[in-house]
């Protein structure tokens, strides 16, 4: 094959050290020795890259098996997305009334979406939640207007949801991942803002190693009549504190 | 919502659908769904752990916003991605590998998608198949089993019974032929 130096001006070591790099076969010499090189040499950066590339897209080499047709449907309603535009294009000429119809159903097929493409995953996650069941979850996502909130990390890649019903907060399941790993003698809290000020308490969860966690909460607070939900946000305390809403805020979503 | 030319590329899918259009979805999984089954069943074995994963992959996509796809070709961070979760699933990052990938967070990342990953996916498919059967059968061999089962060395090694350095050597050389092989499509 072919000439090595046509594509990499380097030494017979380098290129042993950076393939070795890349396949994570190298001893701790090893590793030394190629640090200093790479001071160097910034042309072996450019290498590891290449051969970082060659590695990672072996499997696109694989013949393609089809995925079953039922997969897709799980992941992409064809009703609601494949022709959005002809699904969803409204007659030119509509009243008022049917054109916030037509918007709602908009939202709400988009909703179904959201919702279908978390079924699967959380139905498989039911194997670890803590005191979740499918039926929980089942009951949750048949209420026509269920519906799923973003959580983000304010200070780290953690990303999640909350499945809850509008006006049924006695129960919500939380599904995030990502979450900064804690000692074992802290745990996270969950808690609702509410427009006037007031906070509601959630609950408290823990996650597991790999940082994520599937669980149901049961809040004992509802949101009073008339009075809106604003906020979630995740907080971190000490196990034996009592949970502060005033905390350092780990993950926040908007309702 | 108005509708997406299915030659609307990658970047601009990613940013549609973050920005909430379903369409966006629909026509990413269209274009690599069964690139990540593929994937996902090549490490899994089992139809319906691959069919899960697939749909944990594209749950993921939708709501990961640290993947910049002007930096990196979403076909890479795919099955990239899906062989990190199904080794994960089959426990088999070993903390040896977990150790290199530290140490590989330290170099600075590439910035740019080389002209490999920016052909079609029927010409990529074509190119790196012939890359891969210019390798010696047994270099390639070690390089799948540690591609696509997440094994060691040692591991190898024991399968193949053969002497764990001629697995290293045979590993590096057959790394080192196939990116030969890609040559300035993977610069």
């Amino acid at each position: 094959m072919t000439r090595p130096q046509q594509f990499n001006p380097l030494s017979e070591e380098e290129q042993e050290l950076a393939t070795g790099y890349v396949l994570g076969d190298l001893t701790t010499e090893e590793v030394t020795r190629l640090e200093a090189l790479l001071t160097e040499n910034p042309a072996l950066i450019q290498e590891i890259h290449a051969l970082q590339t060659s590695y990672a897209l072996m499997p696109q080499a694989l013949d393609l098996v089809e995925a079953p047709a039922s997969l897709q449907e799980k992941i992409v309603p064809t009703p609601a997305v494949a022709t959005p535009s002809v699904a969803t294009a409204p007659p030119q000429r509509r009243s008022r009334r049917s054109r916030l119809a037509w918007i709602l159903t908009g939202l709400g097929a988009i909703a179904t979406l959201l919702l279908l493409t978390d079924n699967l995953r959380l139905r498989s996650q039911l194997r670890l939640a803590q005191g979740g069941s499918p039926d929980q979850v089942a009951n949750i996502l048949r209420q026509p207007n269920s519906r799923l909130i973003s959580l983000t990390g304010s200070d780290s890649d953690a990303a999640g949801t909350l499945l809850f019903t509008p006006g049924n907060w006695q129960e919500v399941i939380v599904s995030l991942g990502d979450l900064p790993p804690l000692p074992p003698d802290e745990v996270y809290h969950m808690w609702l803002q509410l427009e006037n000020g007031d906070v509601i308490y959630c609950g408290e969860f823990q996650t597991g190693e790999d940082g994520s966690v599937f669980v149901r909460l049961t809040p004992l607070e509802s949101p009073p009549e008339g009075v809106r939900a604003t906020e979630l946000y995740v907080t971190v305390d000490a196990d034996e504190a009592a949970p502060d809403p005033t905390g350092e805020r780990i993950m926040e979503g908007v309702i | 919502m108005a509708p997406i030319s299915p030659d609307t590329s990658d970047v601009e899918l990613i940013r549609r659908l973050r920005s909430g259009n379903p369409a966006a979805l629909a026509l990413l999984y269209a274009r690599y769904g069964n690139l990540v089954y593929t994937v996902a069943l090549r490490i899994l074995k089992q139809p319906t752990d691959a069919e899960d994963l697939t749909q944990e992959i594209f749950l993921h996509l939708q709501n990961n916003e640290k993947f910049d796809p002007e930096r990196a070709a979403l076909s890479t961070y795919l099955c990239l991605l899906v062989r990190s979760r199904a080794l994960n699933r089959l426990s088999r990052h070993s903390t040896h590998q977990r150790a290199v990938q530290k140490l590989q967070s330290a170099l600075p990342e590439r910035t740019t998608t080389t002209p490999l990953e920016t052909a079609s996916l029927t010409e990529r498919k074509e190119a790196l198949q012939q890359a891969l059967v210019n390798l010696p059968e047994q270099h390639r061999q070690i390089l799948e089993m540690n591609f696509y089962q997440g094994l060691s060395h040692s591991e190898i090694a024991q399968q193949l019974n053969i002497p764990i350095g001629t697995v290293k050597s045979k590993a590096r050389k057959g790394l080192m032929t196939l990116r030969q092989s890609l040559g300035e499509a993977v610069q």
